[in-house]
């Protein structure tokens, strides 16, 4: 319950970035490319001194780090010619980040010694999950600008906590059967809860729609998983068929490449199910969605993001990590390349939500809350 | 040393202004002069100073944003333009932007940053492992001990086929065995039987030395049983399985934090591989503690290396697979066996 809430978090947080939406300078009806501005080889350099400083201050410089990241993608994300813009406070980040290793801490020292008080530890964290996750996107949202305008997010504490309840409740006695209602309700109450300025977006999927998905990736995880392994025989009889003939007993040497052949064979065909997975829902997600008279188009492919992932990845493992700054940026690149926004009264109209924004200025408790669990 | 802010110049350039209300994007043109800017276009016409604004820094392609102190904003695309003319006053970029501009500086940083992971692993980690091992209370560490043992016991382990009088003849024999230095950790002797885990014996944290039936089988005489043992008290001595626990949670925190949103299996995997080393450099340290111990009691120290031979071909039997020394050293947690018979030869000289 616990890895499959902070599971969809993540989506939820990968979507965000570039929630928000804008506006031309005409009032005229158009259609907007978002576009990604970034480059791999500048965000090597902000990763690189972000790591160095981070490591060097024992991880105290993390959460300026997490925003020196996150300024930098949002502002090289553009839309009609405007780009976005990161306010998140690093104080508010690193409150968050204590409390955060905190309670993983708690969880990995009882659950070496004490496995009784382990019980009890994780059930006071799922507890608070909810709270977290609100808090989370609340912090997201409300940090994230264009144009000079705020978003906001009305999802309370209660309304997170009464969808964990009643749809995980009806998760768990169905053996899992009813998760895609679970992740309906979660993509529901993100989507319906966020507003740019004063206007609220709006999620219309049915529950067809995202069962559709999940029996879909089913089906094709199955498919995948057949072709593989096929592939996967071939290979291995290829390589090794004639040799363990002729030694007789297997070598050492050809377990480990047996095994390293099998991890490979594993990790593409997750990219390729995650990737089939998370180009359908988000392609779903951001269709179905409505911010005032502003519609959207995402055209991701599975194929295209797999082989991103996959080169990626590679890559990454080769040069021991210090590819990821330009894998980042290519996935950036790419999100922003699909999705399109037809905005047929214009981007002129929205309009700031000052009374939020001194509501929760003014109110102390608030203030004493702003903490950022978003990793 | 710093400029002026009322000397600074820009000739009017185009850019967006957004007054914090609206949408609205407005197509201004935007100049600095006497210490403070001026935006006009489009019904708008304001003059701010300087002082009252908050400038984002520089990024290659990204637009400038400039935020005034009521709530509006201005975007201009020439982001250099303004570092140029802002270099050197108080409106220059921070330290931390600065170092990530320049390349030289991002060179120096990989360079530290290789110098801190290397030494950390190498030294930091062990070291601080080893302060807070020595730290814990006894108490923590039969914690640990008693929940692996019931956890073995539970999958892994039957109870010992042994004979009753075999076990008692061989405690009191390995009660016999005097240490070179005062021991602060009891040690504790436990007989089990595991088909899965073959010819092995292991200690846990709290003293616990567990010897598995077919280990004791396999030995020639009782003096290779108390090589093992003196073996299995190193561990215990210098405290390894804490601070081997300690070391790969380190470990694998700082790769999580490292390679975290790339990849938990990433993660996982290397974090393995760089545990391995340690595993191994403890194995040597118990060596070199048993051989101290063997020859306290009057026995020889080569006793453990042709017991670990022997043991190594009982394993390879079990597997069916040829010795393969060398090209695994690095992802096994124990040296090969060659390499540590070198070394019990060595320490077995006066």
């Amino acid at each position: 319950m616990k890895a499959t809430a902070t599971g969809l978090i993540c989506a939820a947080c990968s979507d965000s970035t570039q929630f928000g939406i804008g506006a031309g300078t005409g009032a005229v009806a158009s259609t907007y490319q978002c576009e990604f501005t970034g480059s791999g080889g500048e965000y090597f350099r902000i990763w690189i001194v972000n790591l160095l400083l981070s490591i060097i201050t024992l991880g105290i410089y993390s959460p300026w780090a997490k925003v020196r990241k996150n300024r930098y993608f949002y502002r090289n994300t553009r839309v009609a010619g405007s780009s976005f813009d990161y306010h998140g406070n690093p104080g508010a980040i690193l409150k968050g980040r204590i409390i955060a290793v905190l309670l993983i801490a708690a969880l990995s020292l009882s659950k070496q010694f004490n496995p009784k008080l382990y019980v009890v530890v994780l059930l006071l964290v799922s507890l608070i999950l909810p709270w977290m996750i609100t808090r989370a996107f609340s912090f997201r949202l409300h940090n994230s600008s264009w144009r000079g305008i705020r978003m906001r997010f009305h999802g309370t504490v209660t309304g997170a906590y009464l969808m964990f309840l009643l749809y995980g409740f009806l998760t768990l006695i169905t053996l899992g059967i009813c998760f895609p209602l679970l992740y309906r309700q979660l993509r529901l109450f993100l989507v319906n809860n966020a507003a740019f300025g004063t206007t609220r977006s709006e999620l219309t999927i049915s529950s067809g729609d995202v069962f559709g998905v999940f029996i879909k990736t089913i089906f094709m995880s199955i498919g995948v998983g057949i072709v593989i392994s096929i592939a996967m025989g071939f290979l291995m009889n290829l390589l090794f068929g004639s040799l363990s003939l002729k030694a007789g007993r297997p070598s050492q040497a050809m377990f480990v490449w047996i095994g390293i052949i099998a991890i490979a064979a594993y990790l593409l065909y997750r990219v390729i199910v995650q990737s089939f997975f998370r180009t359908r829902m988000t392609n779903l997600v951001w269709d179905h969605t409505r911010l005032g008279t502003i519609r959207f188009e995402s055209h991701q492919r599975a194929r295209d993001l797999a082989s991103i992932i996959a080169s990626n990845a590679l890559l990454t493992f080769i040069t021991l990590g210090f590819y990821w700054p330009w894998a980042r940026v290519q996935l950036s690149k790419y999100y922003a390349d699909t999705l399109l926004v037809y905005a047929p009264d214009g981007l002129n109209s929205f309009v700031a939500d000052v009374e939020s924004a001194v509501a929760a200025a003014g109110d102390e408790i608030t203030e004493a809350l702003d903490v950022d669990f978003g990793f | 040393m710093s400029t002026s802010v009322s000397d600074l110049f820009l000739e009017p350039v185009s850019g967006h202004y957004y007054d914090g209300r609206s949408s609205r994007a407005y197509n201004v043109t935007f100049g600095i002069r006497g210490g403070s800017c001026r935006i006009s276009g489009e019904g708008i016409d304001k003059t701010i100073p300087l002082s009252d604004i908050i400038l984002s820094e520089q990024l290659d392609k990204a637009y400038r944003i400039l935020r005034f102190g009521d709530g509006s904003s201005c975007e201009l695309p020439d982001s250099l333009q303004l570092s140029v003319i802002f270099e050197g006053s108080d409106l220059r970029d921070s330290f931390v932007n600065r170092l990530q501009r320049s390349w030289r500086w991002v060179i120096i940083s990989l360079l530290l940053l290789s110098l801190v992971f290397f030494a950390g692993y190498k030294w930091g980690v062990p070291f601080a492992a080893e302060k807070l091992a020595y730290r814990l209370p006894f108490t923590a560490l039969s914690m640990i001990s008693q929940q692996a043992l019931s956890t073995l016991d539970g999958r892994f382990m039957q109870p010992s086929k042994l004979a009753p009088e075999r076990q008692t003849q061989l405690r009191e024999r390995f009660a016999g065995i005097a240490f070179p230095q005062a021991r602060n950790i009891p040690l504790k002797i436990e007989f089990r039987e595991s088909a899965m885990l073959g010819a092995n014996a292991f200690a846990l944290p709290d003293g616990t030395i567990v010897f598995l039936d077919q280990l004791v089988q396999l030995a020639g005489n009782d003096d290779e049983l108390v090589a093992v043992y003196a073996h299995e008290a190193g561990h215990v001595a210098n405290r390894h399985s804490m601070r081997q626990l300690i070391q790969s949670s380190i470990v694998a925190l700082a790769l999580a934090a490292y390679l975290g949103d790339v990849s938990s299996l990433a993660g996982a995997m290397s974090g393995f591989l760089l545990q391995a080393k340690y595993s191994r450099d403890f194995e040597r340290d118990a060596d070199r503690y048993a051989a101290t111990v063997l020859r306290t009691n009057g026995l020889s120290p080569r006793l453990l290396g042709s017991f670990l031979k022997k043991l190594e071909q009982a394993h390879n039997r079990r597997s069916g697979s040829k010795s393969d020394d060398g090209v695994f050293d690095y992802i096994s947690s124990h040296p090969s066996t060659n390499e540590r018979m070198k070394e019990i030869e060595s320490l077995s000289k006066p």
